[in-house]
């Protein structure tokens, strides 16, 4: 399932906290700009889209969804990352469902490619029980047995 | 009207339009409803390309706020509450 995928490459961190969203964003992106998979410009793209936008990347309460648009110049390759904040970091003020502190950050060069991972991305997403356990996640076997879990 | 073309949309036509897309294609099936093309886009370029049905999540309900025939998800996730505003359109 795609939480063993993403331990398995590497692309997951767990921190404390973060000192805004802005901040929250560009450190769910780090792990993507290690291994060459964006530019570190595309956390950008992404806090402006939110400025434009809104912090509709916050899908769920307590879970976000950063990506720039299609075709960024600033991805180069497809991947899902995650991160997990341990206080949460709010979006919007005046709005604490757009709190987050799980992270999921999509990179998308190959379409057919990201299909895929968004299949099953939405399958845990459409998942209230898995979402609830996500953030209670805080190592990287937590991930793995939570992967275990929802895989039988 | 019939509805031939259903559009999902997000600020950026990546993410959670592709997912909303996901959730109406089988709220659609789960309903019987068939023919109708799903797609997903950035609103900037659905409002462009005209379709018969917007899906956008409430977040973004004020960028369609000039188009009448939508749908506002409160979350676009929750598979009851896409099948529900579905049925109501089509059924």
């Amino acid at each position: 399932m795609l939480l063993r995928e993403i331990v398995e490459s590497g692309r997951f961190r767990f921190e404390a906290e973060a000192e805004n969203w802005e901040e929250a964003v560009r450190m769910s992106c780090e792990t993507l700009v290690k291994d060459g998979t964006i530019e570190a410009a595309y956390a950008e793209e992404i806090i402006a889209a939110v400025r434009e936008h809104g912090p509709y990347i916050v899908l769920l309460p307590g879970l976000a969804l950063p990506h720039a648009m299609k075709n960024s110049v600033n991805a180069h390759g497809t991947a899902i990352a995650f991160m997990k904040l341990a206080r949460p970091v709010s979006f919007d003020p005046s709005n604490p469902e757009k709190d987050a502190s799980v992270f999921f950050t999509l990179a998308a060069k190959d379409s057919e490619e990201h299909l895929k991972n968004m299949r099953k991305l939405w399958k845990m997403l459409t998942d209230e029980t898995l979402c609830a356990e996500l953030q209670k996640v805080s190592s990287e076997a937590d991930l793995l047995a939570l992967d275990e879990k929802f895989s039988q | 009207m019939a509805i031939k073309s259903v559009v999902c949309c997000c600020g950026m036509g990546l993410g959670t339009s592709l997912l909303a897309k996901m959730n109406v294609e089988e709220a659609l099936k789960k309903i019987g409803v068939s023919g109708v093309s799903v797609e997903h886009s950035s609103i900037s370029d659905a409002i462009v390309n005209k379709y018969d049905l917007y899906v956008v999540s409430k977040d973004l309900s004020r960028e369609v706020a000039d188009i009448s025939s939508k749908i506002i998800l409160e979350s676009i996730v929750d598979k009851k509450e896409v099948e529900t505003k579905l049925r109501a359109v089509f059924c």
